[in-house]
């Protein structure tokens, strides 16, 4: 069994990797049978990737998002579920030619970290855990697409401004839409961020006897809060637009990166196992 | 609106009122609050003994006179929050009364003009429809609300208390704060170790940094641990060329095949902390060495009779230099996981003026609530039998848990419903009617635009059908 989900994500792996380069042919060549494939592609990586995730869930006997190695193949999990769903609404294929390598390179080091699954931690045995761990993953993955748009909209404009656009100028979605979207993404990972942290302090007032900890994951999510509520206002009231928002997406998304991996690297605090 | 704040802005309390509402202010109050909150995360958060051990005598005072030892709780850092509760609070308060304008009384009717030069705008001719009230019938079928304003004019709308919901979330933040500064006014927090058979009201205060005590004895009657069963991890490979021949996972008496040989492994026995006195002089002893070294028993079966059992050590040091069974492989365990935590739980008692009044199994994530003190699970100590577990008691507890909760209804608003408006002018043409649109959404333009795209071609769709 054990060997059975490595090859399922080997197979994963490889599966996005072919997305990621049909993504890429169609935005070079901007034939739309190359982005059809991708798509379909893409959905039969997901089936896979959600069997995948289900053995594992099997295996364990508990949500398997629980140490380094899940979480990567999680988050990528959600990116690809997300991306789909904005695909599916918005008919953006140019898209996944910048959000499907993020994926791929979760699944990519995830391969190369220990896999093993390993007993549970008392603390994560708790009804919380499902609802705060998942919606993290779905608020990071909804601003690293927000990401991606931002530096699509960064491309374009330098596109714009060149006097010979390049090719594929033509083929990404106009910078209104862009922005637009971008912001809606961050709409979105903002309020599952928000509910996030807020059920993290009732697991947390639960757990540990406090709310607040001030721990490093705590303190850095808080951080990321900040600055992309810092956008949202900056939007609703000055009216960022553009490459202000684009720029501020993108040191959201940082802090992001640093909440998620940067803490621990640098030192667990209390949430140490992941 | 503008007039009026440029007249207060004269009088010093209307400048002071000005710079509380601004948003400009609130923001740098709120990024400066981010900025100072990674101080924390880079410089250790300790008492100030253990800071002279961390930093440079020199350094390790300026940080404790700065309060960045304990920067959460320093003044600064909480004025700062006071500061933000203000602003936000102002904010909030200047910015109610145009919203609830916009949600009771919003400007229904445009000229034909001011309509043509909305961004959605559209015109069309339809032949067959008809006037108003059938209009009225198709928008509402898109969950609008529709009133006429004129015998030639229609204003639609949905969602328009979404636009309630940033004030909402504001006052939830603000509540939450106060309820956080509650807490750390008249709350306080500790740790408390509790022997088994032991019932003790002391515990060591974390905010008065002695030992306190509460107002009723607590008695831990019986600690509980539960661990999940031992794993072994071997590697076996071949003596002569290093290859790996398996890498078994093995429980406790399962057996394992030992490739080449036909021989079968089974763990009998295992030591997660086994140690052999080292017989050599202190001069040859390896010091680097880790001070303990697990250890499993493997008995060697072929065709189910025993030919021998040999100790195998983590990370491959033999200490009892036994002779080997297996020439031709090598077996090395280089995992061994015992003694894993599943569970551990205490059975706590609450005495009160000496009656036994409250008997409750704790576990974590499922604390003890008496009086106000929540007792929260937190370490155990298996050979002293001692239970660890932290005190709290925090009165803004409830005013935190509702305003957190009233603040994802309010972010939930703010960001998944949209005040959506349209505007139409009827006119009778030569054929039908001639209508002319307008659409306009608070947030989520893409979603709109889908949306009216949609309401466009249900009147585009009775043109070609009449």
């Amino acid at each position: 069994m054990f060997h059975l989900h490595l090859s399922l994500m080997l197979g994963v792996l490889i599966v996005y990797a072919l997305g990621t380069a049909f993504y890429l042919i169609a935005l070079k060549t901007n034939e739309i049978r190359w982005g059809r494939y991708a798509t379909r592609l893409t959905y039969a990586g997901l089936a896979v990737h959600t069997a995948t995730l289900l053995i594992r869930w099997y295996e364990a006997g508990y949500l398997p998002i629980t140490n380094f190695y899940e979480s990567l193949s999680f988050f990528a999990w959600s990116i690809v579920v997300l991306y789909l769903l904005l695909e599916y609404r918005y008919d953006i294929h140019s898209l996944g030619a910048f959000v499907i390598p993020i994926a791929f390179a979760a699944i990519f080091y995830a391969m190369l970290l220990p896999s093993e699954i390993r007993p549970l931690n008392p603390l994560l045995q708790s009804a919380w855990f499902k609802v705060h761990v998942p919606l993290s993953f779905f608020a990071y993955s909804s601003f690293a697409m927000s990401a991606a748009l931002s530096v699509m909209y960064l491309i374009l404009e330098k596109q714009i401004k060149s006097k010979r656009p390049h090719a594929f100028y033509y083929r990404l979605p106009s910078l209104e839409v862009l922005d637009a979207l971008s912001y809606r993404l961050i709409s979105i990972g903002f309020s599952l961020l928000t509910i996030t942290i807020i059920i993290g302090t009732f697991w947390s007032l639960k757990a540990w006897g406090s709310y607040w900890e001030w721990e490093p994951k705590q303190t850095w999510s808080l951080i990321s809060w900040i600055i992309y509520a810092t956008q949202v206002h900056g939007r609703s009231v000055s009216g960022w637009r553009g490459k202000k928002a684009a720029y501020w997406s993108l040191l959201g998304f940082l802090t992001i990166i640093f909440t998620y991996l940067g803490v621990n690297v640098f030192g667990g605090g209390l949430h140490g196992f992941l | 609106m503008v007039k009026n704040r440029a007249r207060k802005n004269k009088t010093f309390w209307g400048w002071v009122w000005h710079y509380c509402c601004s948003i400009k202010v609130a923001l740098t109050i709120l990024i400066l609050l981010a900025l100072t909150s990674i101080i924390g995360t880079i410089i250790a958060q300790e008492a100030p003994e253990k800071m002279f051990q961390i930093y440079q005598p020199a350094t390790a005072n300026i940080l404790i006179k700065l309060g960045m030892n304990d920067m959460y709780n320093s003044w600064w850092f909480i004025a700062l929050l006071g500061l933000f509760i203000l602003n936000l609070t102002c904010c909030t308060i200047d910015r109610f009364m145009p919203t609830w304008k916009l949600i009771t009384k919003p400007k229904k009717n445009f000229s034909l003009d001011c309509i043509k030069a909305r961004k959605n705008s559209d015109e069309i001719i339809v032949p067959s429809i008809n006037g108003v009230a059938e209009i009225t019938g198709i928008i509402k079928k898109f969950g609008y609300h529709v009133t006429l304003t004129d015998e030639h004019s229609l204003y639609a709308y949905k969602g328009r208390w979404a636009r309630m919901g940033y004030i909402v979330t504001h006052i939830s933040i603000i509540m939450v704060l106060i309820g956080a500064i509650m807490g750390k006014v008249s709350g306080y927090k500790g740790f408390m170790q509790i022997q088994e058979g032991e019932i003790s009201p002391w515990y060591w205060s974390r905010t008065l940094n002695k030992a306190a005590k509460l107002d009723f004895m607590l008695g831990l009657e019986k600690l509980y641990m539960e661990y999940y069963p031992p794993e072994f991890y071997f590697e076996i490979s071949d003596v002569r060329n290093g290859r790996v021949l398996g890498k078994p996972k093995v429980s406790l008496g399962e057996k394992f095949k030992v490739p080449k040989t036909g021989i079968k492994g089974q763990v009998v026995d295992y030591r997660p902390d086994y140690r052999v006195a080292d017989p050599r002089p202190v001069a040859e002893r390896d010091l680097t060495a880790p001070p303990e070294y697990p250890a499993v028993l493997v008995k060697y079966q072929e065709k189910g009779r025993v030919i021998g059992e040999r100790w195998i050590f983590v990370a491959g040091r033999d200490l009892l230099r036994q002779q080997p069974l297996l020439p031709d492989v090598r077996i090395s365990l280089y995992n061994l996981y015992a003694e894993r935590t599943k569970d551990y739980k205490s059975t706590l008692s609450v005495y009160d003026k000496g009656e036994r009044v409250l008997t409750k199994t704790i576990e974590v994530n499922d604390p003890l609530r008496y009086r106000g003190v929540t007792f929260y699970q937190s370490s155990f100590d298996k050979e002293k039998r001692v239970s660890g577990l932290q005190v709290a008691h925090d009165p803004g507890v409830p005013i935190v848990y509702i305003f957190c909760s009233t603040m994802i209804l309010g972010v939930m608003m703010s960001f998944y419903i949209s005040h959506r408006q349209l505007w139409f002018k009827v006119e009778k043409a030569r054929q039908g009617y001639k209508i002319n649109m307008a659409g306009m959404a608070n947030r989520n333009p893409l979603g709109f635009k889908q949306e009216y795209d949609k309401i466009l071609a249900v009147f585009n769709k009775r043109k070609s059908s009449g």
